[in-house]
C-alpha cells in the first residue's frame, strides 16, 4: 500500500497524511492490526520533517485510527474502520453552528460571540482552566 | 611447498581479486550502463556530466593499477619467492593488513563519489508529489534471524575466547579488541538502521530495487561482523600461540573474504540487467 503527498497542495502535509491513511483504512487497503512504518521511516521516505509525520500520527491516535504499542511500533486500531469515517471537522462545525444559533437567539451579538470565543480559546476568562476542543 | 611460496600464492590471489578482478567487473558495469542508458535518454541518472563520470572511472582504474604495481613490487623486493627468508615474512603481517586497507581505498572513494552523486540527484529532483510504502521495514524482513544471532554469538564468543586465552585477566590486547569490536559492530548497527529507515539516497530508485539493495547491504554487514569477530580473535590467538608466520596468510584470507562478501556479493546479487532504469528516463521525451 502506497501513499502519495503533494508538497504544492494547499492542504497541510500532516492533513494529507491523516486523510490518506484514513482512506486506506476505509478502502480496506490496510486492515486493523496491520503495522505502520515508524515516524522516522515514513518521514525519510517522503522527505518530510519527522515532526510533520509525528503530528499526523498523533491526530490519528487521538481519533483511534492507529495505536502505538511501545517499542513494538504503531498499528492500525481494531475500530479504525468506524473511526476513520468520523469527520471531526464536520462535527466541530455542526457543534459550533448549534452553539452560535443558540447564542444569537438569546440576543448575543456576533462581535460578543467572537470575543468570547477568542477568550475561551486562549483561556483568558477562567485563568488556570484550560479549554480543550 | 615452502611457506614463502604458499604466501606468494595467497597474496597474489588477494592482489588480483581486490585490485584487478572486482575493479574490472565494476568498470564493465559502468561501461554497460553508459552504453545502454546514455545521458541523453536517462538524464536523471547523470546529475553531473558524463565527462566527470569518465574522469572518476579513470581515477578508479588508475588507483587500482598503482596498487597492483605497489603490491607486485613489494612482493618481489621482499624476496618472498626465495625459500630461506621465512623469518622476514613474520614481520610483514601488519603490512598485509595495511595493504588490504589500501586496496579498499578506490572502492571507498567510489562510494563517496556515489553519495555526492545521490545528493545532486536529490537536489535536482523537482517533483512535487512524493510516495512511500505504508509498510514497516524491519531487520528480520531482510536477513534470517539465525544469521543475526550467529553474529551476536560470534561477537560474544570471540571476546570470551580471547579472555580465556589470557587466563581471564584484563590485558591491553583484550581491552583493545573489545573496544575495536564494539565500535565496529556499533557502526554496522548504525548503518543498518540508516538503511532500514534513513534518508532515501536515490530519489528515483524503484521500490523493488531499494528493497533488494537494503537486503544485500544488511546481509553484508552481518557477514562482515562475523568475519571481523573471527579475525580479531584469530589475530590474538596467533600471537598468543606464537604462530605469527601464519598470521600473514590469515590476514590475506580475511581481506579476500571481506571482498567476496561485500563487492563480490553486490556484483552477484544486484545484477545490472535487473535494475529498473526506466525511472531515470527523461519525463519530457515521449516513450
Amino acid at each position: 500500500m502506497e501513499i502519495t503527498i503533494n508538497i504544492d497542495d494547499p492542504v497541510p502535509l500532516f492533513s494529507q497524511l491523516v486523510q490518506q491513511i484514513k482512506m486506506a483504512v476505509i478502502n480496506k487497503k490496510i486492515s486493523p492490526g496491520d503495522a505502520l512504518p515508524s515516524i522516522r521511516q515514513l518521514a525519510n521516505d517522503l522527505a518530510l520533517n519527522s515532526k510533520t509525520v509525528a503530528k499526523a500520527y498523533r491526530l490519528l491516535e487521538r481519533d483511534s485510527v492507529i495505536q502505538t504499542k511501545g517499542y513494538r511500533g504503531t498499528f492500525i486500531h481494531p475500530d479504525a474502520v468506524v473511526n476513520s469515517t468520523i469527520d471531526l471537522n464536520e462535527w466541530i462545525f455542526t457543534k459550533l453552528n448549534e452553539t452560535i444559533s443558540t447564542l444569537r437567539e438569546s440576543g448575543v451579538t456576533d462581535s460578543e460571540i467572537r470575543i468570547a470565543f477568542n477568550n475561551a480559546l486562549t483561556g483568558r476568562h477562567n485563568q488556570g482552566e484550560k479549554h480543550v476542543i | 611447498m615452502s611457506f614463502n611460496l604458499l604466501f606468494f600464492i595467497v597474496f597474489l590471489s588477494q592482489l588480483l581479486l581486490i585490485s584487478y578482478y572486482y575493479p574490472k567487473q565494476i568498470l564493465n558495469r559502468i561501461n554497460f550502463v553508459l552504453k545502454k542508458y546514455p545521458p541523453d535518454s536517462y538524464p536523471k541518472l547523470y546529475p553531473e556530466s558524463a565527462t566527470k563520470l569518465n574522469i572518476g572511472r579513470r581515477v578508479f582504474q588508475g588507483l587500482n593499477l598503482i596498487i597492483i604495481i605497489i603490491g607486485l613490487t613489494a612482493m618481489f623486493s621482499s624476496g618472498v619467492l626465495s625459500s630461506d627468508n621465512e623469518t622476514k615474512l613474520v614481520n610483514i603481517d601488519d603490512l598485509i593488513l595495511l595493504f588490504g586497507m589500501l586496496q579498499f581505498l578506490p572502492f571507498l572513494l567510489m562510494e563517496i563519489a556515489g553519495f555526492k552523486q545521490f545528493k545532486l540527484m536529490r537536489k535536482s529532483d523537482l517533483r512535487t508529489s512524493r510516495t512511500a510504502e505504508l509498510i514497516p521495514r524491519r531487520l528480520f524482513d531482510f536477513v534470517y534471524p539465525v544469521l543475526v544471532w550467529t553474529a551476536v554469538l560470534m561477537f560474544a564468543g570471540s571476546l570470551l575466547f580471547v579472555f580465556y586465552i589470557h587466563e581471564f585477566t584484563l590485558t591491553p590486547d583484550f581491552i583493545t579488541m573489545a573496544i575495536s569490536l564494539s565500535l565496529c559492530n556499533t557502526l554496522f548497527i548504525g548503518l543498518t538502521i540508516f538503511n532500514l529507515s534513513g534518508k532515501t539516497l536515490d530519489p528515483y530508485q524503484s521500490k523493488k530495487d531499494r528493497i533488494k539493495q537494503i537486503e544485500f547491504t544488511v546481509r553484508s554487514f552481518v557477514f562482515i561482523s562475523i568475519f571481523v569477530s573471527i579475525f580479531m580473535a584469530g589475530t590474538i590467538a596467533f600471537k598468543k600461540f606464537e604462530l605469527d608466520q601464519y598470521q600473514i596468510i590469515f590476514n590475506s584470507f580475511y581481506w579476500q573474504l571481506i571482498a567476496i562478501f561485500s563487492i563480490g556479493a553486490m556484483l552477484k546479487k544486484i545484477k545490472v540487467e535487473d535494475i529498473d532504469f526506466d525511472v531515470y528516463k527523461d519525463d519530457k521525451k515521449p516513450g
